[in-house]
């Protein structure tokens, strides 16, 4: 095993540290700037999406609201017709 | 600790670390800045149960471990292209060995050398370029590794012995 050790790492020892390039950090800076640009427009854009979605949901309850509202208005004009038509004949007499 | 000091008190290991791991400048270029933009947008999680320099060092060698995959799945990729005769998208393989770090004259033999690192399994691989390469103590490589210390004593010698059998091959052919 020390044969082994001296043939195959001792070249592997004499692999020298390498210094990074100076230019990296601004690199490294750029692409954070960068991240950071990228995930407030993501941030923005759920948003404005989340805004719409909000806005069809307001208008979806506001439709059905509506909706049932004249359908209840309708109902209670035909209803106090009746009932107008029926106090007509009570006034009336028409069975005395 | 500011980001800049963390980086100009870990930049030339890290870099170090990625050119032993992929032989190549531009490639250990653009990992060591994925590794500092992740050590930047992670620092905050850091809980502190290790040493920043080895929560560091695993980062690294997980994205260069990620690299090589790529690096794969490209080459699949290129051979495919290459089969179905679109020569705009075929890809030669791995780059060619470059690392700043090998001494003019050893360059070819070390070339040699990696390419028999390089075929080994991953875990071999890293074990050797953290202990025998950036010069680190075992409980330091267990910690990286997420092992144990008598783990990777054990790991490194069947590093030694695949390797040995790798080169012995390679002699052979």
């Amino acid at each position: 095993m020390s044969e082994i050790n001296k043939d195959i790492f001792d070249p592997l020892l004499e692999v020298r540290e390498v210094e990074a390039p100076a230019f990296l950090l601004t690199r490294i800076h750029q692409a954070i700037q960068q991240q950071k640009e990228e995930q407030a427009w993501v941030v923005k854009r759920t948003w404005v999406i989340s805004a719409c979605f909000m806005v069809v949901m307001l208008m979806n309850v506001w439709l059905i609201l509506h909706v049932n509202q004249a359908r209840h208005t309708d109902k209670l004009d035909s209803s106090s017709n009746t009932t107008a038509l029926y106090s007509f004949n009570n006034d009336n007499n028409l069975y005395q | 600790m500011s980001f800049d000091t963390i980086y100009q008190q870990h930049a030339d290991k890290v870099y170090s670390l990625c050119l032993h791991y992929l032989q190549h400048t531009q490639d250990a270029q653009d990992v060591t800045q994925e590794v500092f933009v992740t050590v930047h947008q992670s620092l905050h999680q850091f809980q502190h149960q290790s040493a920043l320099s080895t929560w560091i060092y695993r980062i690294a060698v997980n994205k260069c471990i990620d690299h090589l995959r790529s690096r794969k799945r490209k080459r699949r990729l290129g051979l495919l292209f290459s089969v179905f005769g679109s020569d705009d998208n075929t890809w030669d393989g791995a780059p060619h060995f470059d690392h700043p770090g090998v001494l003019a004259e050893q360059k070819e033999s070390m070339s040699r050398l990696f390419e028999c690192i390089n075929a080994l399994p991953e875990n071999y691989k890293t074990v050797i370029i953290l202990s025998k390469m950036m010069k680190k103590s075992q409980v330091e490589v267990a910690e990286i590794m997420g092992s144990t210390p008598k783990a990777v004593e054990s790991l490194l010698q069947r590093a030694k012995l695949a390797l040995q059998k790798k080169i012995n091959q390679t002699e052979g052919n």
